[in-house]
């Protein structure tokens, strides 16, 4: 650190020596600061066919910060089970048709990609966003 | 709380006696700290339908001597979006199934891209990652 900033440590801790793992708060160390957090459901089509396409459904959040921002999305999809959330999700790819929540994020929008690779009927299916502001790369 | 400590709470919250999830800052709570946040490219192999192509690898040292929780995204083919790590690059779907994934040990944070496709060009890949003084050993 510079001639000037802030620490805290924990409990227990000399925040003049203790190791950077033992602060709760460092100047010099940036933390992700939260921008926009949301919520819903979506029902999503049911897959064409056993082994064919999965249902998708598209949303689109618009965040227009102009910038590539730090992201981590939630969601059911592969559990088949909505009170079970997982944040980086696919199963079966390849010839089966996949669950799942894929993620993306551009200057402008956060994309969320929900697929239902049940056959047997459309899904309702959740999910929660976390946008930051902090900037990657 | 002991007899000392910071503590800051969010606007519309009475420092006093809110919830630690309406703080912003709890000496008593340990944080996030971001060790690292850069962006490093992969040269990811022409994929020609055998074992150990179309696949790109970086490792990225971190020096914290620990497997270190880590965030990790991929701009993959899509022009602009970056993915999630182990989501699909959806734009590629169906037929070609391209995605980022990584693992960290007390060395370093590895990048990975993989592809399975249709006998798919070598190109170059992104990885954009946050590694935070935290473990994600046990």
């Amino acid at each position: 650190m510079g001639d000037y900033g802030l620490k805290i440590s924990q409990a227990g801790f000399d925040v003049k020596t203790c190791n950077k793992e033992n602060l709760v708060f460092s100047s010099k160390y940036d933390t992700l600061k939260p921008f926009l957090v949301g919520y819903g459901e979506k029902t999503v089509p049911a897959a064409t066919a056993p082994y064919g396409p999965s249902g998708e459904e598209l949303l689109q959040v618009k965040h227009n910060l102009g910038y590539m921002p730090v992201s981590i999305i939630f969601c059911t999809s592969i559990w088949r089970d909505n009170t079970k959330f997982s944040p980086y999700a696919y199963k079966s790819i390849g010839s089966i048709s996949p669950d799942g929540g894929q993620y993306a994020v551009d200057n402008t929008y956060l994309y969320i990609h929900l697929f239902n690779g049940d056959s047997t009927g459309s899904r309702q299916i959740f999910f929660r966003y976390h946008i930051y502001y902090n900037e990657l790369g | 709380m002991t007899d000392y400590g910071y503590k800051i709470s969010k606007p519309g919250f009475d420092i006093k006696t809110c919830d630690v999830k309406d703080q912003v800052l709890n000496s008593e709570k340990n944080s996030l700290k971001i060790w690292m946040t850069e962006s490093v490219n992969i040269s990811v192999s022409a994929y020609t339908g055998f074992e150990g192509t179309g696949v790109g690898d970086v490792n990225v040292a971190h020096s914290l001597e620990y497997a270190p929780f880590y965030l990790c995204y991929f701009k993959l083919k899509h022009p602009s979006k970056l993915w999630l790590q182990d989501s699909l690059d959806t734009s590629m779907l169906p037929g070609n199934y391209i995605t980022g994934s990584a693992y960290s040990n007390s060395t370093n944070l590895h990048l990975h891209v993989g592809v399975n496709g249709d006998n798919l060009d070598a190109f170059t890949a992104v990885g954009y990652y946050l590694i935070f003084i935290d473990k994600a050993m046990t």
